[in-house]
């Protein structure tokens, strides 16, 4: 299969708009170079922060944008060219406005802190983006698989996540193991459209 | 018998499914139980986890479509929309009028379909069957509906980036205004059949109860969260698409146990076949498709669109990387988050009250899974 995968375009690049509004002067004195960016989007507002003090900063966020009844929306991860994400988002509840935190982290040992104990709702996500891209998260109650099986091997969710032919979960797949006989012909390469 | 152990008593683990017929698909719950009492319930999800998010990265923005059908195949047209919306956003397509009319018209009656196969489910988990039948019955006037416009019953591959696959049919109007004025005839009746039942009622107040504060902590939204008394509802808080324009009530009960989400449910059916007459009654002519191009690529960049489900907040993270597939896509799935609480749900009521609290929270467990 990565024979015939296409040439992977270059990742999108993690956050283009580096800085910090005046809106948040007040957060970026508190957490000084550990607020990445800080910016005002159409949907609310956008934070980057260092990933060891994302429980921090949520914390303090709920003193500033987050101090009107909240709703933790969702957390996933993003695999960026450089850097691995994770994305939080929280949404207010009286009008449209979506709050967004990230926190970017090295591709070899990434490392976040939790915000399960502050939002019970993140704890799934948590162990899903743990599972699916490797991410260490620290501070979390319970940290098994979620949807993948005890034990498996690698994070799907990588770009460079090769998928495991031979393993015991997997039937074998006869199209892959001899397309001729399938197929009556060789396959045709992958990316053609109809 | 060991002498010691008499008179105490042992803690015992149950699983409950991943065969079990009410947890409405391939939930497994490892319950650990003291006599009759939920001590714990430890949901095990995973068993239908498909890929969506990694399929995605591998098919242009048109092939994915038919995909976004299957994680929550009861709101299949409301997958289709919010991603078909996130899209059109990210690479600034307008499409016409029309074609946002028969979206939405599309939403509520799913939005419909999807609530009334929740009551039918809700009453044969409490012991109620007949009002399963008529709610099926009911349904099968909304699946004709669908089928007749798409072609599909369940899983429907309907909207297109730009538009539609197709217009409405000639007739299909009129049927819809019949299929409406059946079913608003008809929801008084399941009220009497199950909200009004004594033995439903007592199967479901105060059990299952959260407050506010917790449910919006745990991610709870749609109509559990309003049965929290939160009026959480996309379609105000957001205004997307028409709804401003629309007179719909949002629907909200301050219980927060099993009765009150039921509530919040059997009051929606009744906005939703409002906004459905309100919809036909100014629907616009002309083209439903704007030209695409057939291979579109999309600016780079990222959006989160997210759209009122039947189940909840649905939304459709998506990166960018301008080429024509997807480099990220994440379903912010409502039936995931509208599980995870079931622990502290279910914690300290009987075992019997397990299936109530989980039909009442109506999970598709593809959708959580996805």
């Amino acid at each position: 299969m990565p024979e015939q995968e296409a040439p992977q375009p270059a990742a999108p690049e993690a956050e283009r708009v580096p800085g910090i509004e005046p809106a948040f002067a007040a957060l970026a004195e508190r957490f000084g170079d550990e607020l990445v960016a800080a910016r005002k989007t159409a949907d609310g507002p956008d934070f980057t922060v260092a990933p060891a003090r994302l429980a921090d900063f949520v914390a303090a966020l709920r003193e500033s944008v987050l101090a009107e009844p909240h709703l933790f929306v969702d957390a996933c991860g993003v695999e960026r060219e450089t850097a691995l994400e994770v994305v939080y988002r929280f949404s207010l509840v009286s009008r449209r406005e979506i709050v967004t935190v990230r926190a970017h982290m090295p591709k070899d040992k990434p490392a976040v802190a939790s915000l399960a104990v502050m939002y019970p709702g993140a704890r799934w996500p948590e162990r899903e983006y743990a599972e699916m891209f490797g991410i260490t998260v620290t501070g979390h109650p319970d940290m098994r698989h979620l949807l993948l099986p005890e034990g498996w091997v690698g994070h799907p969710l990588r770009k460079d996540y090769v998928y495991p032919l031979d393993h015991p979960y997997l039937a074998p797949d006869p199209l892959r193991e001899d397309p001729v006989r399938v197929l009556g012909h060789a396959p045709e390469g992958e990316g053609e459209e109809s | 018998m060991n002498e010691a152990n008499v008179g105490t008593t042992d803690q015992l683990i149950v699983n409950m499914g991943p065969q079990h017929p009410s947890t409405h698909g391939v939930l497994r719950v490892a319950l650990t139980l003291d006599g009759e009492r939920v001590v714990s319930a430890d949901p095990d999800i995973g068993y239908l986890h498909s890929s969506m998010e990694k399929i995605a990265e591998r098919l242009d923005y048109r092939q994915y479509i038919s995909y976004t059908d299957r994680f929550d195949y009861l709101g299949a047209m409301c997958n289709e929309w919010v991603f078909v919306r996130a899209v059109e956003r990210l690479a600034g397509i307008e499409v016409t009028p029309r074609c946002e009319h028969i979206r939405l018209l599309m939403a509520e009656l799913n939005r419909l379909a999807s609530h009334l196969l929740y009551f039918g489910a809700m009453g044969i988990d409490t012991g109620a069957t007949t009002v399963f039948l008529y709610c099926f019955r009911e349904r099968e006037l909304i699946l004709d509906l669908f089928e007749w416009v798409s072609g599909q019953r369940l899983l429907y591959n309907f909207l297109r980036v730009g538009g539609l696959r197709n217009d409405l049919p000639d007739g299909w109007v009129e049927q819809c205004h019949a299929a409406m004025d059946a079913l608003a005839s008809r929801v008084d009746e399941y009220d009497t059949l199950l909200s009004e039942n004594r033995i439903f009622i007592a199967r479901t107040r105060g059990i299952g109860a959260i407050t506010a504060e917790e449910a919006l902590a745990y991610g709870f939204s749609g109509p559990c969260l309003r049965g929290c008394g939160v009026p959480y509802d996309l379609r105000r808080v957001d205004g997307y698409s028409l709804y401003p324009e629309l007179d719909f009530e949002v629907c909200v009960e301050e219980g927060g146990d099993c009765l009150s989400r039921h509530m919040v449910r059997s009051r929606e059916l009744r906005e939703s076949i409002k906004i459905v007459r309100q919809v036909l009654a100014r629907l616009p002519e002309g083209e439903v498709n704007v030209p695409v191009p057939r291979r579109l690529k999309v600016e780079p960049g990222e959006v989160y669109e997210r759209i009122e489900s039947p189940r909840g907040e649905l939304g459709c993270y998506l990166v960018s990387d301008g080429s024509d597939k997807p480099w990220r896509m994440h379903w912010r799935a409502p039936s995931f988050y509208n599980l995870a609480p079931l622990d502290r749900l279910c914690r300290g009521h009987w075992m019997a009250d397990m299936v109530a609290v989980i039909a009442s929270t109506d999970i598709v467990l593809g959708d959580v899974d996805r």
